[in-house]
């Protein structure tokens, strides 16, 4: 009843959100949908996603905006009763800073009271061991058969979630993308190496021989070792990147489209995965459907999803150091 | 006694750490700046991985440790290096 009141209400917030004209007003309804929304996953019992959404949805960006509104029609905001933050100002200097100081020793005064109610760290009967860690420590063992239950939680118990992690991924590269490039010429290649003087320079080019077949000898291993030891997609994926991002120092590293395409292509084969299995007779992302050896056809699973993970992780990171880069 | 000698050696690569940490916020120049942070790097970090290396009792993770003592050696410098030739080629062109 109360969670349709205020999903109801978040409709009626989005809507105005959507005519509202002006930046301020936006910010601020921006702001009240967010704690709305925070309303709703508390009344949906996710505390800890109330609190995250609390935290960086209504404070950290509406600050953020606000501050940037600030930035940008500095005169504007004067007459609205915007407190700001330069030094200068009346409300700044030493009377922010005493604010500031009085409100963060409250809070750790809170934080410290709060504490005293946590279970003991590693406690057998606190709340985090006794609910479903249990199920993934007796069960992962002859459900999945993958030694490290990290990887086993990642890709198969939660793989959509993974599957998530790996759009928002995607989606930052696209939002970076928007932001830095206008989309009147998409196809503006990026410029070589900005300093000649540092791509003919014998240590660099020495110590990076030296170390780039190291580190993508280390990416594979990570990569395939991904359900057995510590490792994975994604830790592969960002080390794969630093040596695209080692040799692009020296030598172009193909066009900006084909990082594009990899990007995409690697949620791709994850979900592809998930349609495979779906073909194969089992849900989606049920691995057990594509071999009759269960534990095979989780590995298999595992790591193609994986793989795709760490194609669109590697992707996109050194996408983003080419993007900004250009800039 | 190798124990006692560890953590004589983490001592002292932990105080170069701190001080690296004081410089870079003290120092004024981008170069001073790097020059401390390069303290940290080179020095504070290896100083306290041999510390942890002695107080090991297997081959194999003296081994590991000290894999990674040699790659710092190798590759911190080089970073600091790139970092102030990219700096000063920069300034030189201003």
């Amino acid at each position: 009843m109360l969670l349709t009141f205020f999903s109801f209400f978040l409709v009626l917030l989005a809507v105005c959100t959507a005519l509202s004209k002006s930046l301020l007003r936006l910010i601020l309804l921006l702001s009240a949908s967010s704690i709305v929304i925070c309303i709703c996953y508390l009344l949906m019992d996710a505390p800890d996603v109330a609190m995250t959404e609390a935290a960086i949805g209504a404070c950290l960006s509406t600050i953020i905006l606000l501050r940037f509104l600030n930035l940008c029609y500095p005169s504007a905001n004067g007459s609205l009763g915007i407190i700001k933050l330069d030094s200068h100002h009346r409300w700044g200097g030493i009377y922010l800073k005493i604010f500031a100081i009085t409100v963060c020793l409250f809070l750790g005064a809170c934080f410290l009271y709060a504490s005293q109610d946590m279970p003991l760290y590693g406690d057998p009967n606190a709340p985090a061991q006794t609910h479903i860690n249990q199920y993934f420590l007796q069960n992962t063992k002859n459900e999945i058969g993958t030694p490290s239950f990290v990887a086993a939680i990642l890709a198969s118990y939660r793989g959509y979630d993974t599957l998530g992690e790996t759009t928002v991924i995607l989606i930052a590269v696209l939002v970076i993308l928007m932001i830095m490039r206008s989309s009147s010429h998409p196809h503006q290649e990026y410029s070589a190496p900005s300093l000649p003087e540092l791509t003919t320079h014998p240590i660099l080019r020495l110590v990076s021989a030296f170390i780039i077949p190291y580190i993508l000898f280390y990416t594979l291993y990570i990569q395939i070792n991904g359900e057995v030891s510590p490792g994975g997609g994604f830790q592969a994926g960002a080390i794969f990147a630093s040596a695209i991002i080692l040799r692009s120092f020296f030598k172009k590293q193909g066009e900006l489209v084909h990082y594009y395409i990899l990007a995409i292509m690697g949620v791709v084969i994850y979900a592809g995965t998930g349609l495979v299995t779906m073909l194969m007779g089992g849900s989606y992302l049920e691995y057990s459907a594509l071999n009759i050896n269960p534990h095979l056809a989780q590995k298999i699973g595992i790591m193609a999803i994986e793989f795709g993970v760490g194609v669109t992780v590697s992707a996109s990171m050194s996408l983003i150091y080419f993007l900004f880069k250009e800039e | 006694m190798l124990f006692i000698l560890g953590w004589i050696f983490i001592i002292l690569g932990s105080f170069f750490i701190a001080s690296s940490v004081v410089g870079l916020f003290r120092f004024s120049d981008f170069f001073n700046k790097i020059h401390a942070a390069g303290v940290a790097d080179s020095f504070g970090i290896p100083l306290c991985l041999f510390g942890l290396s002695l107080m090991q009792t297997s081959m194999l993770n003296v081994l590991k440790i000290w894999t990674i003592i040699a790659l710092f050696f190798i590759l911190n410098p080089t970073s600091s290096h790139a970092l102030i030739k990219a700096a000063w080629v920069n300034k030189e062109k201003k």
